[in-house]
């Protein structure tokens, strides 16, 4: 990875479609070499963000870059790749003859396309049907080829849009390792998804954006970490002493056989295991909890209406 | 190559479901229809079977003239091979049941029992003899008139000016006997040109209609917009695209037709190879309207709607734009020559009658309801319309002129037309084309997916 080489960097960008505020003054930066998560709900603006950059929707104010030239410029797009969500691929086309078609739109020469079109398909596994008409292709091949297309010309920035939907488990994983290669190949990555897991396990950062703002920015790491919270089991038949603990000054939850503790600081779970072995009791379980990226994105929109981007009715106030 | 590429996915799209197939069936079809089309020289006595048929027809049905028959008898050809070169000698023969019924023939002012009408049919009948005359022959039977007809020359300087008789489908006689130029002419102007054009212009107009908003559609726009192209670029070349689908089923039926009544006639009209660019530039009128309201409504069918409506709209336009000036062209004569009532000329159509009630009353309104104080705004409106009207009178001029004689455009009345200049025609319709293919591109540019 190279680093801190930014690549995608907007300031203050705004969208709007008449009163509705689809982006608010977003900044963000995005730099060579990563694969970054946009995490968000339907209608968050996850879409007219990548499609501000790419110059499909245009921006209302603010400021966008795409390797150091203004967004949308259809010269930088040349340098660039993308799979929208809920692609249409013109039915008339087979696998190869979609990406002659688009080589020719990206300047490959006719011995270049012949040479990389198999090889990016049998890389996202739809070589032996790359002459099949598209209408024959399954969900999942579809978006195979449409990742094939938004990588075939060794793009420097690849613009992915819920690229695991419709894929199978066994596809997924290969997608994975497919970004992770691209990523080493020194490639930057911006990733939609609804996938959690998908994004925890390959994204180097990862932004939150909710009702158009980016409301969390930073590492999975980061993210996830949860400073202080302690689960602990004891031997059977053995009870925490709750109160004791409490007077301490912690928070104390009974989850299940184990017991919860917050601390203040890391190192204060020191003065709970004195207290445990002062009380005779024999520790069996203690580990730092972390959460999942799930548990932040889903406390993180928690307040809204569920499948949307908008507030709860109740969150609103109404009825 | 982004050009190329696009021609290249347009055909691909045009291919799809089978229709650009379908349409060089159809093409096909056509040509092969047009090459079914035979001529044949016509000899004399088969130019006097149908006027003679229907008069017996009309005698075996009169009670008064039962048994009475008109034929032609001793014809005889100082040359056999080339009859356009010969001199011709034969009888005219009235026979009748009984000698009153001559009589009472003779009393009908137009039939021809006497010398002069017997001239004047034949020379109606067979307007190419020249140098035609009768000579009633004494001493013939009281129930029968004779006349000796000889006619010196005639008018057609070749085979191609010969009447023919026309088959088509290879067998199948057609009632109806033109000279060789007159059939060419009828098939590359009514039935290829004309006909030929309007289905493929009707077929192409449906069928590239879908292109745009295709590209349009919510997924693919998206991908062909994140390509490195711009966007009006993207537009002008799928509009080309759609353009290029057309050329082909054109060039395939005007180029296929052209070969074979070459072939099959040995008449090579080049003129008539001049359909193609004028059919194709007809249809990019048509194309630009649909390609500005499919980019504006993102609907195929909304495009096919407007279309029409704006062909239609063009055509009566150039029409009544022509007409007005035929008739400011009518005022201006009658000023300068007036004709009497006495000598205005019986209309013949709605364009002859237009001429004379211009003579009569300069201030008649057109057609009769399209009153004269609107002329301005007519000829206003057609100066900023493309000239799809007049491109098609010219194809009609170009074709006529390809093969037709001086005296035979007359006839035809391809050449009396007020036909704007080429300057004019490709001048406002290329201004039509910048105009409103830049509007939709504008529309494309500014519009977020």
């Amino acid at each position: 990875m190279s680093g801190q080489e930014p690549v995608i960097v907007t300031e203050q960008l705004q969208k709007s479609y008449g009163e509705v505020e689809a982006l608010k003054r977003v900044s963000l930066t995005v730099n060579r070499g990563e694969i970054f998560g946009l995490l968000g709900q339907n209608g968050a603006g996850k879409s007219t963000l990548i499609k501000i950059l790419l110059g499909i929707v245009r921006k209302t104010e603010g400021s966008a870059t795409l390797l150091g030239e203004p967004a949308g410029r259809s010269d930088v797009r040349r340098r660039v790749g993308y799979l929208p969500e809920d692609h249409q691929f013109p039915q008339y086309h087979t696998g190869a003859s979609l990406l002659h078609f688009y080589g020719q739109l990206y300047g490959m020469s006719r011995d270049d396309r012949r040479r990389k079109i198999p090889e990016v398909l049998e890389t996202v596994g739809i070589r032996k049907r790359m002459d099949s008409k598209l209408r024959t292709y399954s969900k999942g091949m579809k978006q195979r080829l449409g990742i094939a297309q938004a990588i075939f010309h060794d793009p420097d920035v690849i613009f992915l849009d819920e690229p695991t939907d419709g894929v199978d488990p066994v596809g997924r994983k290969e997608l994975r390792e497919l970004f992770e290669k691209l990523r080493d190949q020194g490639r930057t990555l911006f990733v939609n998804s609804h996938l959690l897991q998908e994004v925890e396990l390959v994204c180097t950062r990862v932004a939150i954006l909710q009702r158009g703002e980016i409301v969390r920015l930073g590492t999975v790491a980061d993210l996830t970490r949860q400073e202080g919270r302690f689960v602990i089991g004891l031997a059977p038949g053995q009870e925490l002493p709750a109160d004791e603990v409490i007077r301490l000054g912690y928070r104390l939850e009974k989850a299940g056989a184990f017991w919860e503790v917050v601390v203040n600081d890391p190192t204060d779970i020191d003065r709970v295991l004195e207290l445990v072995s002062a009380r005779g009791l024999k520790l069996r379980h203690l580990v730092e909890k972390k959460q999942s990226l799930e548990d932040v994105f889903v406390r993180e929109t928690d307040q809204n209406a569920p499948g949307t981007d908008e507030r709860s009715r109740k969150q609103r106030g109404g009825r | 190559m982004q050009f190329l590429a696009f021609l290249k996915d347009s055909l691909r799209e045009a291919r799809n479901g089978w229709v650009l197939q379908a349409m060089l069936v159809l093409s096909a079809i056509l040509v092969l229809f047009v090459g079914s089309i035979s001529f044949t020289p016509t000899t004399v006595a088969e130019v006097f079977d149908t006027p003679l048929s229907l008069m017996n027809w009309g005698f075996r049905n009169d009670p008064n003239f039962t048994g009475t028959k008109l034929s032609i008898e001793h014809l005889e050809s100082t040359n056999a091979q080339e009859p356009w070169k010969a001199d011709y000698q034969f009888d005219f023969v009235i026979s009748a049941a009984k000698p009153e019924q001559i009589a009472r023939l003779e009393e009908k002012p137009a039939f021809p029992a006497n010398r002069g009408r017997v001239e004047k049919f034949v020379r109606q009948a067979a307007p190419f003899l020249e140098n035609v005359k009768a000579k009633l022959i004494e001493n013939t039977p009281a129930n029968e008139r004779r006349f000796h007809v000889t006619s010196q020359g005639t008018k057609a300087a070749d085979v191609t000016a010969w009447p023919h008789v026309a088959k088509v489908f290879f067998a199948l006689e057609i009632p109806l006997t033109l000279s060789l130029r007159a059939g060419v002419y009828t098939i590359e102007n009514y039935i290829v040109g004309g006909a030929g054009a309007w289905i493929i212009l009707f077929i192409s107009v449906i069928m590239t209609s879908g292109f745009i908003p295709n590209l349009l559609q919510k997924g693919s726009v998206d991908l062909a917009i994140s390509k490195p192209i711009s966007r009006w670029r993207l537009l002008v070349y799928k509009y080309l695209g759609g353009l290029s689908f057309t050329a082909i089923l054109t060039t395939f039926t005007v180029g296929g037709s052209w070969l074979v009544i070459g072939l099959r006639t040995g008449m090579w009209n080049n003129n008539f190879l001049l359909a193609i660019p004028l059919i194709l530039a007809y249809f990019s009128i048509l194309y630009a309207v649909s390609t500005f309201v499919a980019v504006f409504t993102r609907s195929a069918i909304v495009a096919i709607l407007a279309t029409f409506l704006a062909w239609g709209l063009f055509f009566a336009i150039g029409r009544v734009n022509r007409d007005i000036e035929k008739r400011e062209q009518t005022v201006a004569e009658q000023a300068a020559n007036p004709t009497g009532p006495g000598n205005l000329k019986q209309p013949q159509n709605l364009d002859d009658l237009d001429e004379v009630m211009a003579r009569i009353d300069p201030d008649a309104p057109l057609y009769r309801f399209f009153p004269k104080s609107l002329f301005g705004v007519a000829k206003a409106v057609h100066t900023i319309s493309p000239r799809s009207y007049q491109i098609d009178l010219w194809l009609d001029r170009l074709i006529a002129q390809g093969i037709l004689t001086d005296e035979e455009l007359k006839e035809s009345k391809s050449n009396t037309s007020v036909l704007a200049g080429w300057l004019e025609i490709s001048g406002v319709t290329l201004g039509f084309l910048i105009v409103i293919l830049g509007l939709a591109c504008w529309r494309f540019e500014t519009r977020s997916y």
